[in-house]
C-alpha cells in the first residue's frame, strides 16, 4: 500500500523538477487552506442559522399552511429526475444503498422539524428510487417519458399555483426554472435546428436571425426586456413574473439548444440521409426516423451540459424581482439578527450549487462513455 | 449607461400610455381589484426583509405599504407584496405591474424629471455618514484632517469623500476601499482606518450589533444626504395626492399624540380636528376618494410615524437608529418629518 502510494506519488507530483516545485508549492497551499476552512466551519461558524432557515431557502415565502404543495411538486420533479436517470443508468442494488445515504444527510438537516417532514424526505427519495428501478427495468416504459415530463410539469403548475405564482421561491423555483427551461427548450430548439438547414430561404433566414440575435445578447437583458414587454403588449394577459421569467429563459435557451442540435444534424454522416432517400422515404421520415435520433445522440452530452448552465445562470432572475435559491439567501441575511451569519449561508449555498453542479457533470460525463460504446 | 437607461424607462413610460392605462387612475383600478400590488425590497435590513422566524415581511416600508393598503382598501390583509430591486423598481411602476413603490429610494430630480415617476413626501431620511472609535477623542468631522477613511468599493461614498476632502483642502487624508462592510468594520477595529464611512442607517447597526456599543461614535455630521421616498407612475395627480396624504395622516397622528394603542379613545374625542382627522363624522378622505376614515384605518393596522420608526429602525431594533436630533424627529423636536396643515 505504502510502497504504491510512494511510487503513485513519485510519477505524479515528483518526475519532473518542475513538478516538485509545483508539487511543494501547490500541496501546503492548498492543505492550509483545508485546515483553515475546517477550522473555521467547526470552531467558529454557527452553523444553526441553517436548519432554522431551511424552510425559506427550500421553499422561499411560500405560506407554511399550503408547504404540502411544494412537497407534492418536489415529489413529481424527483419522479422525473428518477425517470431521466434511469434512460441512461440501470439501476442496480448499490445504488439503493446510496439513496438510503441520502436520506439519512436529509434527516440530519431536517430531523428536528417533525415526523411529517421526515415521512415526505423518504417519499421524496423513494418516488426518485422507484421511477429510477422503473424506467431502466422496463424499457417499454420509456416511450411514454417525453408526454409524462410535459404532464408532470404542467401538474407541477396546477399544483402550485392557487397561492399566488408570485410566492413562488427558493431552492424549488430555481430546479423548477432549469426544468421547464430544459424540457422546452429541446422542442423548440430541435425545430429552429431544422429551420436554419430549410431549403425554403425565408424559414432559414427567420430561425438564422432568431438564433444569432438570442446569442449575441446576454440572457439578464432578454429576461428583463421580457419582463417589460409582456404586460405592456399583453396587457390583458396578465403573466406572473415567475411565468414571464420562464418565458425570457426559454426564448434565450433556444437558440443554444438549437445550435447544440445543429452541430449533431451535421455529424450525421450525408451517406445516410442518401441511402434513406433511395429507399423512398419522405423528406420528413428521413429526417424524423433517421437523421434526429444519430443526432441526439451525439449532443445528449452537451445537452446535459446545458442544463447545468440553466441552473448556474438562475439566479439572475433577482432582477425581476424572483427569490431564487442566491436571492433566498440574502434574504435571510437581511434579517439584523443574522447580519453576521454571511459566511454560514454562502458556505451552504456554495455547497449546494456545487453538489447540484458535480452531480450533473457526473451524469454528463458517465453519459459520454455510454454513448461512445455504441459508436466504437 | 445612464443615457440609455433614461431612454428605455422614457419609451416604456410612452408605450405604457399609449397602451390606454393613462386614462383611469391607478386609485380606481386599486379599488376595483381590492388588492394593492406594493413594491418593496426584501433583502434591506430595517426597511423591507422576511422576517424568517414569523414568515412575514417587515420594516419601514413594508408598514407604508400595509398602512396604504388599509386607508384605501380598509384592510391590511389586501395588500400584495411585489419584490422590486434597485434595477427593477421604476420600469415596474412604468409598466402598472405595481400601483406604488417604497423600496428606500433617494429622491432626485433627475428621477423625477426623466423616467415618467412622481415622488411620495420622504419617509426616512438617511446620508453619508462617519463612525470613529470613542477612545480617538475625535467629535466630529473637522478634527478628521489627515486620517485614513474606509468605506466599501463601488460605493459613491468614495466620491463623497474625496469632495469632501477637495472642499476644505485636506491633502493628507485618504481613503481605503473594502469589499463589503463587515470587512470595513474590521478595519476600523484593527486601526487600519482612523474612521469608517458609509450611510448612516448601516454605521448604527454595526455599532450597535457590535459586542462593545460604546467603543464607537457616529459623527453628527452628515456629508451627502439621502432621503428616501416612495414613489408613483408620473401624472396621476388623483392616486399621488390620496397617497401623500396617507404619509402626512401617518405623521399628523404622532404629531398630535394618536397612537394604535388610544386610537379608539380619540375616536371619542371631542377636539372638533381630531374628529375630522380620524374621520368621525365627516372627515377629509371623500375628497381624495378614500374613505372618510382612511387614517384611522392606517392607524388601527400600523399605528403613526413615530411607532412604525421605532418598531423597525429604532434603538429596541437591530437597526439602533435613534431619531433624536437626526431629520427623522418630528419638527416639533427639531427633526424634519413635517405635515402640512390639515384643517
Amino acid at each position: 500500500m505504502i510502497a504504491r502510494s510512494l511510487k503513485w506519488s513519485r510519477h505524479n507530483l515528483f518526475a519532473k523538477p518542475f513538478d516538485v516545485l509545483l508539487s511543494l508549492t501547490v500541496i501546503p497551499g492548498v492543505l492550509w487552506l483545508i485546515w483553515q476552512i475546517a477550522g473555521w466551519a467547526l470552531t467558529v461558524a454557527q452553523w444553526d442559522i441553517i436548519p432554522q432557515s431551511l424552510r425559506v431557502l427550500m421553499i422561499g415565502i411560500f405560506p407554511v399552511d399550503q408547504a404540502w404543495r411544494t412537497w407534492v411538486a418536489a415529489m413529481i420533479i424527483a419522479a422525473l429526475l428518477g425517470a431521466a436517470l434511469g434512460c441512461v443508468f440501470a439501476f442496480r442494488g448499490r445504488h439503493a444503498g446510496g439513496l438510503l445515504l441520502v436520506v439519512a444527510v436529509a434527516l440530519v438537516l431536517t430531523g428536528t422539524k417533525g415526523l411529517a417532514n421526515i415521512l415526505c424526505v423518504a417519499a421524496l427519495v423513494a418516488l426518485f428510487g422507484l421511477s429510477w428501478a422503473l424506467i431502466s427495468r422496463v424499457p417499454a416504459a420509456r416511450r411514454g417519458l417525453v408526454p409524462a415530463s410535459f404532464v408532470g410539469l404542467i401538474a407541477i403548475f396546477a399544483v402550485m399555483a392557487p397561492p399566488g405564482a408570485g410566492l413562488w421561491g427558493g431552492l424549488l423555483l430555481s430546479i423548477l426554472l432549469t426544468l421547464v427551461t430544459a424540457v422546452v427548450t429541446l422542442p423548440i430548439g430541435i425545430l429552429l435546428a431544422f429551420g436554419r438547414r430549410s431549403r425554403f430561404s425565408s424559414v432559414r433566414w427567420i430561425c438564422t436571425a432568431y438564433i444569432e440575435v438570442m446569442r449575441s445578447v446576454p440572457l439578464i437583458m432578454v429576461v428583463y426586456w421580457i419582463w417589460i414587454l409582456m404586460p405592456v403588449l399583453t396587457p390583458q394577459l396578465n403573466l406572473a413574473d415567475v411565468v414571464r421569467g420562464m418565458i425570457g429563459f426559454t426564448l434565450f435557451y433556444s437558440a443554444y439548444v438549437a445550435e447544440y442540435v445543429r452541430s449533431g444534424l451535421q455529424a450525421v454522416p450525408r451517406g445516410q440521409t442518401e441511402a434513406a432517400r433511395s429507399l423512398g422515404m419522405s423528406e420528413f421520415d428521413i429526417n424524423r426516423s433517421i437523421v434526429l435520433p444519430q443526432a441526439l445522440r451525439v449532443v445528449v452530452p452537451p445537452l446535459v451540459g446545458n442544463v447545468l448552465d440553466i441552473f448556474n445562470t438562475a439566479p439572475l432572475v433577482f432582477i425581476i424581482g424572483l427569490t431564487d435559491f442566491l436571492r433566498a439567501g440574502q434574504m435571510i441575511l437581511a434579517n439584523p439578527q443574522y447580519g453576521d451569519r454571511t459566511y454560514e449561508v454562502y458556505s451552504f449555498l456554495f455547497l449546494t450549487y456545487f453538489l447540484v453542479g458535480s452531480l450533473i457533470t457526473f451524469v454528463a460525463r458517465k453519459l459520454e462513455k455510454h454513448l461512445a460504446r455504441g459508436s466504437r | 449607461m445612464k443615457l440609455i437607461k433614461l431612454l428605455t424607462a422614457g419609451m416604456f413610460a410612452g408605450l405604457a400610455v399609449t397602451a390606454g392605462h393613462a386614462s383611469a387612475s391607478v386609485l380606481d383600478t386599486v379599488k376595483q381589484r381590492g388588492t394593492l400590488n406594493c413594491g418593496t425590497d426584501n433583502t434591506a435590513p430595517g426597511f423591507g426583509y422576511l422576517n424568517t422566524t414569523t414568515g412575514q415581511m417587515e420594516g419601514l416600508d413594508v408598514d407604508f405599504c400595509r398602512a396604504v393598503a388599509a386607508a384605501v382598501l380598509g384592510d391590511a390583509s389586501k395588500v400584495k407584496f411585489v419584490t422590486v430591486t434597485d434595477k427593477s423598481r421604476f420600469d415596474a411602476v412604468l409598466t402598472n405591474q405595481v400601483d406604488v413603490v417604497f423600496a428606500h429610494t433617494t429622491i432626485k430630480p433627475a428621477r423625477e424629471s426623466s423616467i415618467a415617476i412622481d415622488f411620495l413626501p420622504v419617509n426616512f431620511y438617511d446620508g453619508t455618514g462617519v463612525m470613529v472609535k470613542t477612545e480617538s477623542g475625535v467629535k466630529e468631522f473637522a478634527d478628521l484632517d489627515g486620517a485614513t477613511f474606509c468605506t466599501t468599493q463601488g460605493s459613491v461614498t468614495e466620491t463623497v469623500l474625496t469632495s469632501a476632502f477637495k472642499a476644505r483642502g485636506w491633502e493628507g487624508s485618504k481613503v481605503l476601499t473594502y469589499e463589503n462592510l463587515e470587512k470595513l468594520f474590521a478595519a476600523l477595529n484593527s486601526g487600519r482606518c482612523n474612521a469608517m464611512s458609509t450611510d448612516k442607517s448601516a454605521l448604527a447597526a454595526w455599532a450597535g450589533n457590535s459586542p462593545t456599543p460604546a467603543d464607537y461614535l457616529i459623527l453628527p455630521d452628515t456629508l451627502d444626504k439621502s432621503p428616501f421616498g416612495g414613489f408613483v407612475a408620473a401624472n396621476d395627480s388623483k392616486w399621488r395626492n390620496a397617497l401623500r396624504w396617507v404619509t402626512y395622516g401617518l405623521f399628523q397622528a404622532e404629531e398630535s399624540g394618536i397612537t394604535q394603542a388610544n386610537l379608539e379613545e380619540k375616536q371619542k374625542s371631542e377636539d372638533p380636528f381630531v374628529q375630522k382627522f380620524l374621520g368621525v363624522g365627516g372627515g377629509y378622505g371623500k375628497d381624495f376618494g378614500l374613505p372618510d376614515d382612511f387614517v384611522a384605518q392606517a392607524l388601527k393596522v400600523t399605528g403613526n410615524y413615530g411607532e412604525i420608526y421605532a418598531r423597525n429602525l429604532g434603538p429596541d431594533t437591530r437597526m439602533f437608529l435613534d431619531r433624536k436630533g437626526t431629520p427623522n424627529a418630528l419638527w416639533t423636536e427639531g427633526g424634519a418629518i413635517y405635515s402640512p396643515l390639515w384643517n
